[in-house]
């Protein structure tokens, strides 16, 4: 049979956004790969220079992702007040790192959740994203809102957390626990997911190091980075954080390894929640961002990184985002190489990609 | 003020292939991206590399160059590099060795966007 060429995307079922590959295929066999990846850039690092003041750059760049808005405003918020000098309370490192544990776990949720629809399991999907409500729901009590939360500012959070809210997400934590583990049992156990999934678009730990693979992607294939673990930024040692690793690097390892870190921020929640320092949820802010910082925070898909760069001005002269999805697409375009077209929807939704991101 | 967690070396467009090579080892060091930076009248551009189970560490190769400098790919070195490198052409109209233009931006959107006398 002669060579096939398969457009997938950037309009297709299993795409949450729109990226496109174009394949060509002998036998059902990919054999060569064209991505395209800007249906959506929004010229936000444009606007970041032009049009917006340093102040509401969190409020700018939150609206880089929906899903992981509070990893990129609280990016946005650890340059500017490395820049600025400014230090925060230990009660303000720990509200945002409880959101931002919060946010992975939706995250996790979501894209798992977006796996198992993929491979046929509508129920299981539904049953993922059941669970995810819990989350939300804590999230919503803390900032106020279910998906743009704008809760970290620079020198604070926008609003203190009282311990009736408190003892209502501890609740929700315990339930979403209980939920989380009956799904993962699911994905772990169940004969024919892991038909659908094990031995799936396998990267194997040498192959994530040299294309540079980032976050739960990486740590499916047992290469041990996590930003968490390599830059300071919060203090996720004191609550217990710990690097989440599988070894297999297949779909149903990168979704595996995803609850393994959701079962472990459950857990950095709940230490929160219990043993949350006193103090402001707020410091005072003076002067302007002049010189130039590097920034790396952990997101739900990995390694999110900025670079900032102000010369006392109100608008800053330069702010560069690059995103997890963006430092996985090489491997990923690599993977599809003498993979089966039917398995190419499991394997990039395993990935949980984020074009909205990429295109920021 | 400089981020002290920051390494810088300076390079030029001549060596920084060269330097990388005998630099990088990819269990050691995470290669981030390639970030340009329009300092106006010339481009300053960073490769930036993370340590791997190391605290803070950021190793920075960094030239100036002009705008209408060529930019030789890194690609060889470190094959996922390419991105970066393709980006630099859509989004600060250089002439990057090897570079696909068209893949960030539409081929009749703006060019050159992130240049500073780029109005939009």
């Amino acid at each position: 049979m002669g060579k096939i060429i398969v457009p997938f995307g950037s309009q297709h079922i299993a795409l949450p956004e729109p990226i496109s590959f174009l394949f060509e295929t002998e036998n059902e066999i990919i054999t060569k790969v064209e991505a395209h990846i800007g249906y959506v850039h929004r010229g936000i690092e444009k606007a970041a220079i032009t049009k917006f003041e340093y102040t509401q750059l969190p409020y700018l760049t939150a609206r880089v992702c929906g899903l992981c808005s509070i990893t990129h405003a609280g990016a946005v918020v650890h340059g500017i007040e490395k820049l600025m000098d400014i230090e925060v309370n230990k009660r303000i490192d720990y509200l945002r790192m409880l959101v931002v544990e919060l946010d992975r776990i939706h995250s996790h949720l979501l894209a798992n959740g977006h796996v198992a629809e993929v491979v046929g399991y509508e129920n299981l999907f539904m049953q993922t994203f059941r669970a995810r409500e819990d989350v939300m729901d804590v999230l919503e009590a803390i900032t106020g809102n279910r998906v743009q939360y704008d809760y970290q500012t620079i020198g604070g959070v926008a609003r203190d957390m009282d311990s009736e809210i408190a003892e209502f997400a501890k609740k929700k934590l315990k339930k979403l626990k209980d939920n989380v583990l009956k799904v993962m049992e699911f994905h772990d156990s169940d004969y024919t997911f892991g038909l659908k999934t094990k031995g799936i678009g396998v990267i194997s730990k040498e192959m994530a190091a040299k294309y540079n693979t980032a976050g739960p992607v990486a740590r499916a294939s047992g290469l041990d980075t996590d930003v968490r673990a390599e830059f300071d930024y919060l203090p996720f040692e004191e609550v217990g954080y710990k690097m989440q690793l599988r070894s297999e690097g297949d779909v149903w390892a990168r979704n595996m390894v995803r609850f393994d870190e959701i079962l472990n921020s459950i857990e950095m929640c709940e230490n929160i929640l219990n043993n949350l320092p006193e103090g402001e949820y707020k410091v005072k802010v003076k002067g302007r961002p002049k010189g130039e910082v590097v920034v790396r925070v952990e997101a739900p898909r990995g390694e999110c990184f900025y670079y900032l760069r102000g010369s006392g001005k109100k608008v800053m002269d330069r702010v560069r985002i690059r995103v997890p999805t963006y430092a996985n697409i090489p491997i990923l375009k690599e993977l599809f190489l003498g993979a089966k077209y039917s398995d190419a929807q499991a394997i990039v939704l395993s990935f949980d990609p984020c074009m909205s991101c990429t295109a920021r | 003020m400089v981020n002290p967690n920051m390494q810088i070396e300076e390079v030029t467009l001549d060596n920084v292939v060269d330097k990388i090579k005998e630099f990088y080892d990819e269990r050691e060091w995470n290669f981030i991206t390639i970030n340009a930076t329009d300092l106006g009248g010339e481009i300053q551009i960073d490769w930036l590399f993370s340590k791997y189970r190391a605290k803070n560490i950021i190793k920075i190769f960094r030239a100036n160059v002009s705008y209408d400098a060529f930019i030789p790919s890194i690609v060889p070195v470190i094959p996922s590099a390419w991105l970066a490198e393709w980006e630099l052409a859509d989004l600060f109209g250089l002439d990057v060795e090897n570079a696909t233009t068209g893949v960030f931006i539409a081929p009749d959107g703006p060019k050159a966007p992130l240049r500073v006398d780029t109005k939009l």
